[in-house]
């Protein structure tokens, strides 16, 4: 190949690589930069709605690992999908071995939403009738 | 502070393997949050089969890799390993996972990872009864360890079950595969100038942040395994110095395995075609399938323990094989949404392959790069499975693409960056005086060799 012509062709090959590496770059310095400012904000954020999210599952964990007799088979009675989710990925953090039938269970665990509450939501738990 | 401390400890915990590995300070300390994260896997795998307790399982895996690296001790290092080096890919990765101070509430952070991590840190009995349990089945508790493991032992160390430390542990070990990345593609292009091999490493490394910019540190193992795949497949198949690094490399492709079922058929595509290229080389070629030997005992660990894929159990293969309808006219909605998520990038570093293959082929193969015609390859093939896997769904396709497609395409994106980086050093890179070339004909090389660096350099040799 001619001189010129690899040149062009070397200039064609590094302009078409640098279009399709171009995005990552962008994304990449984007989650720097937002990144950036999260930390910049991280301590004055405790109120954040997802931060009071992670501290009430945090306490309701424990609360469930202090409560819930140790052995007891539990029946979580949560309607909403996503918060029946948190609730057995809290028992598995704490050593709470769940069922999916109520007439299998020694206790019946309900997360109790009430603002006087510290975090705005508790757990109930109830013998369950066999 | 906490989050320091489990980084922390988890780092130094993996310092040995990850020294053995290398026989390199500066990249074990890259690499020990990755080695960390499989040492806590294997002590999970062997709490699961033997009961007791995690945390004296992970200490005497880690002796084990204490004793490893005292035998690895006379091994020659893997290239590249200097602080300069590691510091230069390294640090620059550091700023992109700032995204950790998000708030982790990412969906399948805690419906799986740290769901799995909370009945690990439980020990063995309750882990096993966790597995088999029906009500959580729908948490996929067959998924592999890697990515809840170390966050288990992280707890367990700390006592204390809480999320910061997750996603802190979360994102040393992402971080550690997506410097791995930026290695490999390096060592791939080590014989051109370093003012244009660092950055094309690092920009090839960027596509972790493609498609979804938050995806890596939002708590999420789908960038930490094709970090940890990619790294390990380019360093098999382009490193200029492929048999110094083949241990490294079979440990991360290994690690990806143990991070995601998708791991599997990506390592079978990568033992096939290694298979091919060193046919000359049986010896070697029987270690690239290690890392499928890895999966397979991770899936019958967890069905000997009840676990359930849901795409085995539920998965629509009759109707696929029948033709049915309305299974295969899922297709056109599955390439559009891979298309909206990764159609530019990878159309882009096609078209750049292409025409590098065409007018640059020589140039190339006189710069000291392996072909990257293997990487097309791993790709059609991820292509392929992850296409059949949303073929055979079970669940609604719309729902399943919305919900997953932004982060399996991650793979893809980083196999197009890592062929457009290398293809933008051969355009860029001054007239071919790599070292790797020799002016003389090579010594006879152990037959290992012969099959990678002789051909290149035959092939080098009538390069324009």
């Amino acid at each position: 190949m001619r001189d010129g012509r690899l040149i062009a062709a070397r200039l064609v090959v590094a302009l078409v690589a640098v279009a399709a590496l171009v995005p990552a770059v962008i994304n990449a310095t984007h989650a720097a930069h937002a990144g950036a400012y999260l930390a910049a904000r991280y301590r004055g954020a405790a109120g954040q709605p997802e931060r009071k999210l992670l501290t009430a599952m945090e306490h309701l964990g424990e609360q469930m690992g202090r409560e819930v007799p140790a052995g007891a088979l539990v029946y979580i009675d949560e309607p909403d999908g996503i918060w029946w989710f948190r609730l057995q990925e809290l028992a598995a953090m704490h050593g709470v071995t769940t069922v999916s039938a109520r007439e299998r269970a020694d206790v019946v665990l309900r997360r109790l939403v009430d603002p006087r509450l510290p975090d705005g939501v508790g757990l109930e738990l109830t013998a369950a009738a066999r | 502070m906490t989050s320091i401390v489990a980084v922390f400890a988890l780092a130094v915990a993996g310092l040995p393997l990850a020294w053995a590995l290398t026989r390199s300070v500066p990249l074990a300390v890259v690499l020990s949050p990755l080695a960390a994260a499989a040492v806590s896997a294997v002590a999970v795998v062997l709490m699961l089969w033997l009961r007791g307790p995690l945390l004296p399982w992970f200490g005497a895996v880690f002796l084990a890799t204490v004793a490893v690296a005292w035998f690895a001790r006379g091994a020659a290092p893997v290239p590249g390993g200097s602080w300069r080096e590691a510091g230069l890919l390294g640090v620059p990765m550091l700023a992109p996972f700032l995204m950790m101070f998000q708030s982790p509430v990412g969906w399948d952070a805690h419906a799986i990872w740290w769901q799995h991590a909370g009945y690990f840190a439980q020990g063995g009995d309750f882990a096993r009864a966790a597995i088999g349990n029906e009500t959580i089945a729908i948490t996929h508790t067959d998924y592999p360890p890697i990515a809840s493991a170390p966050v288990a032992v992280a707890w367990r160390l700390l006592d204390s079950l809480t999320f910061r430390p997750a996603i802190a542990v979360n994102v040393a070990i992402t971080w550690s595969a997506v410097v791995l990345v930026a290695y490999a593609v390096r060592r791939a292009t080590a014989s051109a100038p370093a003012w244009l091999s660092v950055p094309a490493a690092l920009a090839a490394a960027c596509a972790a942040w493609l498609p979804e910019y938050t995806a890596p540190a939002e708590g999420y193992s789908d960038t930490m395994y094709a970090a940890a795949f990619i790294a390990g497949a380019v360093l098999l198949l382009g490193a200029a110095d492929p048999v110094r690094v083949t241990p490294l490399a079979l440990f991360l492709v290994s690690a990806a395995v143990l991070t995601k079922n998708e791991g599997l058929p990506l390592a079978g595509v990568v033992a096939v075609v290694a298979t091919v290229r060193l046919r000359r080389d049986p010896r070697r070629a029987a270690w690239c399938w290690l890392p499928v030997g890895i999966a397979a005992v991770w899936s019958a660990t967890a069905r000997t323990f009840g676990a359930k894929n849901d795409l085995m159990a539920e998965g629509r293969f009759g109707e696929l094989l029948h033709g049915d309808h309305a299974a295969w006219s899922r297709l056109p909605e599955i390439q559009a949404a891979l298309n909206d998520q990764v159609g530019y990038v990878v159309g882009a570093a096609l078209l750049a392959a292409a025409l590098g293959t065409f007018f640059l082929r020589g140039r190339r193969h006189a710069l000291g790069l392996a072909g990257d015609g293997w990487l097309w390859v791993v790709f059609g093939g991820y292509w392929a499975a992850i296409t059949f896997i949303y073929l055979i769904s079970p669940y609604p396709i719309d729902w399943h693409l919305s919900t997953s497609v932004d982060r399996v395409t991650i793979v893809m994106a980083m196999l197009a960056g890592v062929s457009a980086a290398t293809w933008l050093v051969v355009g860029l890179a001054p007239a071919p005086v790599s070292p790797t070339i020799p002016a003389q004909p090579d010594p006879p090389a152990p037959e290992g060799e012969r099959g990678d660096r002789g051909d290149r350099r035959a092939a080098g040799a009538g390069a324009a």
